[in-house]
């Protein structure tokens, strides 16, 4: 039984890997979740901890159970109950809350606040925005911006609403401009109605669309030091083979993998990296340098705004692109979920590095991490994304023994434990995490305990070609593609200058794309 | 032979018909004789003509269409594509079924086969049923969803990519998927069946034939830009016109010149290889045209005519590698030959990228029955003394297998080498 008490907030895989690494730790992790997640409940009774049921999203709620338990910290998991203040309310009472507060928070709550902030310090890896009001007001910029290659962009609604409504949009052939411009121009009509905006002025934005490589890096901050992960690649088409729409992520992958052959000149090792395997086949020493100091010259804007200093986890959503390398695409206010699952299971001092966050002592602790290529793939009920509802209350069917002996761990999502029976929510359910030398066996180790789990007459599915060779080689040559041209550009100095385009009779004029 | 593509949104909101038309620009190759598209949105409306693309479609016409799915085809049949059509699957396909037929014959017989399916268990049995029989590559559109198959002996292409979140593509050609802006790609494995429709993208493998990938689409019926199997085709094509200076090395004081289209990177790599200049020997009168798929003689000859105008400068007082992409009946080859001469070529060397072909195909390629092949009858001497030229020479079967660098186990060449080819 762990010695330290901890109190856990959050109900899903994610929240399942942390309490598992706090307990590993020496924690007791007592949890309060929305819905009985049948992981973490093993978990927090193994470590003593007890649990509480209630709504996340309440500081009330909060406050009341932090009492009850007296931790020596708090963990907030998801961003929710961050933007509805639950860490303000804690940190009024006293309590140690690793999850900023409301305002700090902002960096992935407002994506509009977020750009504006890079903007007005300069930080390196900047899209270009532009924020709406209503979408006639896009309608008439969409006129004036005719001129580009790729006018291909991301329509995002303003406030972060668990990845809904974020809408790229292609648009780079002339000839089928007309058919993205109606569907910009409706995508934004369509978040203001759903009010997926809720109280902010400005509704959505266009946001020039990266092209390169994606992956999340996660930092644990104190407000003084920072103390990032290795890098994650996340995997948000819902559909295999990279079909479909953007969802929270079908799994992730992390660390070596195999060598694909494409030129990468420069070094691999970086200040940060204390071992060439905390970087993955697509990202080198330099890029995961230049990743940390954006997302430290964040944490310290963020600090000058508002006096505040950032204590808990900020992950930076990133693309290796073409103009910039490093580039932000959006920010976490805590971990991310899958990518969480790729780290937390082989970290052994989670408890170490949260008791250093709270004395600002980061730069203390070092990180003691397995040298380990992982694999994280998710199982959804058919009807994920779009059709959620219909993918509720199915039971699941696993045998999470068998799954065990062949080397994959299980993680609960949306799962609920209801009579004896688990029963899925309609998001992702189930989590398989496997470890290896190389990513593509651990890919291939979890599509071999694919038989272990499935839902009663209902159909449970995921992305099996996450990992695999076929996949990894496609992220790549998109990552190559990225490097490049921005190493070309680092060289002579220009990463992220102005995009320009010559019209005839104007001149140059800025574009915002290509 | 049917050229096949279509388009799935997974956002309603997108009506994909002029997608649909820009990217069945990238299939003309695949069949000039009708032409069809058809979309879905709470019903199905399709343009079906005779012709080519350019003929059949055009963006006005294509503009009344409406709907989140649709197909297009294109086929070397004079006959509408979807005029057997009418229930609710409509389907596209490229290859034979034994017992049935091929192309559009079978097609139809899938669309009425098929046209009470809606979930992807049934499309599955009843394909694993028909396995033994059905060599080809199909995609059928129904009231709300697109399946695409490709059998389990891979005999023809079928490609996927995707157009960002927004769009899931299929088709012969990977050029369709990139004239619209669509990103990654790869092939549909032998015996791989997806299943589009509101709940996203599900995926099969059945069958266990064994491999038969055409490799007529490797020298000829490919675009140059396509993929297939991984394999990149110009990369291929260049390696011939390698393999083809290396079994038969050309006289130090000559010039390659290539019969356009197909032989373009052939010339390169045999110029390349050789290290001889390679000349722009012929330009086009009129519009492209598959001058090899046309049906009728007449039309063979006319479309040569128009396409191989000799460029006087590039052949006078030389001697010319003319290279090509196969023989069929050798007619448009005399005519080539004829008029190189005419023009002040020294000597013309013929080289074809292909083995020689002598038997028809039994998988729904247009290869004429043995009575018209050339190559059935005559030896490499005869058809160089039938074509008027002072040499001629075929890629060896050796060379066309180290230049795909496939297993030959692996490759279909009955046309080439007889059905003993792992032939059934």
């Amino acid at each position: 039984m762990g010695e330290t008490k901890t109190l856990l907030i959050g109900s899903g895989a994610r929240e399942h890997s942390i309490a598992q690494a706090l307990h590993r730790s020496g924690a007791r992790v007592s949890v309060l979740m929305d819905y009985l997640n049948p992981g973490i409940r093993k978990v927090s009774k193994e470590s003593g901890g007890e649990i509480f049921l209630g709504d996340t999203n309440d500081p009330g709620r909060a406050v009341e159970v932090s009492k009850k338990v007296n931790p020596e910290f708090v963990f907030i998991g998801p961003e929710e109950p961050l933007f509805r203040g639950v860490s303000d309310h804690l940190i009024e009472e006293g309590f140690h809350v690793i999850g900023p507060p409301k305002e700090l928070a902002m960096i992935e709550m407002s994506k509009v606040y977020m750009r504006r902030l890079q903007e007005k310090y300069s930080i390196p890896g900047r899209l270009r925005f532009k924020p709406f009001k209503s979408e006639r007001e896009l309608e008439e910029f969409l006129k004036e911006y005719e001129e580009v290659i790729d006018a291909s962009v991301a329509l995002k609604p303003a406030r972060q609403a668990g990845g809904k409504g974020v809408k790229v949009i292609a648009d780079q052939k002339v000839f089928l401009r007309k058919e993205a411009r109606e569907l910009e121009v409706k995508h934004g009509k369509r978040i203001i109605e759903e009010g997926l905006s809720g109280e902010l002025e400005e509704k959505f934005f266009l946001e020039e669309r990266g092209y390169g490589v994606e992956y999340t890096l996660q930092v644990f901050s104190d407000g003084e030091h920072v103390l990032p992960l290795p890098v994650v690649h996340d995997h948000p088409h819902y559909c295999p083979d990279f079909m479909g729409s953007e969802c929270g992520g079908m799994g992730s992958v992390m660390g070596p993998g195999m060598d694909y052959g494409i030129e990468d000149k420069l070094p691999r090792r970086g200040k940060w990296v204390l071992q060439e395997n905390y970087l993955t086949p697509f990202i080198n020493g330099w890029e995961y340098d230049r990743t940390v100091e954006i997302i430290q010259k964040t944490i310290e804007a963020m600090e000058k705004e508002t006096g505040e200093k950032y204590k808990g986890v900020i992950s930076g959503q990133m693309m290796l692109t073409p103009y910039w390398g490093p580039t932000v695409l959006e920010y976490y206010s805590r971990l991310g979920d899958p990518e969480a699952v790729n780290v937390l299971p082989i970290v052994e001092n989670l408890l170490e590095v949260c008791e250093a966050l709270i004395d600002e002592k980061l730069n203390r602790v070092k990180l003691e991490i397995e040298n380990k290529a992982t694999v994280v793939k998710c199982f959804a009920p058919r009807g994920y994304p779009d059709h959620r509802r219909e993918g509720k209350g199915k039971e699941l069917l696993i045998n999470e023994s068998e799954i065990e002996k062949r080397g994959v761990r299980v993680y609960y999502g949306s799962i609920y434990l209801d009579s004896g029976k688990m029963l899925t929510g309609g998001s992702r359910a189930v989590e398989l995490f496997s470890k290896g030398d190389f990513i593509e066996e651990c890919s291939s180790r979890i599509e071999r305990v694919t038989e272990y789990l499935s839902l009663r007459n209902w159909e449970l599915f995921h992305r099996p070609e996450i990992g695999s060779e076929n996949a990894m080689r496609i992220m790549a040559e998109e990552a190559q593609k990225a490097k490049w041209r921005y190493q070309r550009l680092l060289k002579e100095g220009r990463l992220g200058e102005e995009r320009v385009s010559w019209l005839p009779r104007k001149g140059k004029v800025e574009v915002f794309s290509s | 032979m049917a050229g096949l593509l279509g388009i799935f949104a997974f956002d309603e909101a997108w009506n994909v018909s002029r997608f649909l038309y820009f990217s069945m620009k990238a299939i003309r190759n695949r069949g000039q004789e009708s032409s069809s598209m058809v979309t879905y949105s709470t019903e199905f409306s399709e343009i079906d003509g005779l012709g080519d693309v350019e003929e059949v479609l055009s963006e006005e016409k294509v503009e009344s269409l409406r709907g989140h799915i649709g197909l297009g085809g294109v086929s070397t049949e004079r006959r509408k594509i979807f005029q057997g059509q009418k229930g609710k699957v409509r389907v596209l396909f490229s290859g034979v079924i034994k017992g049935v037929g091929e192309n559009l014959k079978a097609a139809e017989y899938l669309s009425k086969e098929m046209n009470s399916f809606r979930e992807l268990e049934e499309f599955v049995s009843f394909l694993e049923e028909l396995d033994e029989r059905i060599y080809g590559s199909l995609l059928a559109l129904g009231e709300g969803f697109l399946l695409s198959y490709r059998d389990s002996s891979g005999i023809r292409p079928l490609l996927k990519g995707n157009l960002g979140f927004d769009l899931a593509i299929f088709s012969s050609e990977l050029a369709s998927i990139d004239v619209i802006g669509g990103d990654y790609f790869m092939d549909l494995n032998p015996g791989e069946i997806n299943f589009l429709d509101k709940y996203g993208l599900r995926k099969e493998i059945i069958g266990e034939k064994k491999r038969k990938f055409c490799v007529f689409e490797y020298v000829y019926l490919s675009r140059h830009d396509n993929v297939w199997n991984s394999i990149h085709v110009e990369e291929v094509r260049n390696e011939i016109g390698r393999q083809l200076a290396r079994e038969h090395p050309p006289e130090e004081d000559s010039v390659v010149i290539a019969v356009p289209e197909t032989a373009r990177p052939f010339a390169n790599g045999f110029s390349q290889e050789a290290g001889i200049p390679q000349r722009l020997g012929f330009e086009r009168i009129g519009r492209h045209v598959r001058a090899a798929i046309k049906p009728t003689q007449y039309e063979r000859l006319m479309g040569i005519q128009l396409k191989h105008n000799v460029i006087r400068s590039a052949v006078w007082g030389k001697k010319v590698y003319v290279l090509d992409d196969s023989v069929v009946r050798g007619n448009t080859l005399r005519n080539t030959v004829y008029w190189l001469r005419r023009r002040g070529a020294k000597e013309v060397h013929v080289r074809i990228g292909s083995p020689h072909l002598i038997h028809p195909c039994r998988y729904g390629i247009e290869v004429p029955i043995r009575d018209e092949l050339i190559a059935a009858h005559n030896t490499e001497e005869e058809i160089s003394r039938i074509i008027g030229a002072d040499s001629f020479r075929y890629l060896s079967t050796e060379g066309l297998i180290k230049a795909i660098g496939l297993k030959e186990s692996e490759l279909c060449m009955e046309c080439m080498k007889g059905a003993s080819n792992g032939g059934d």
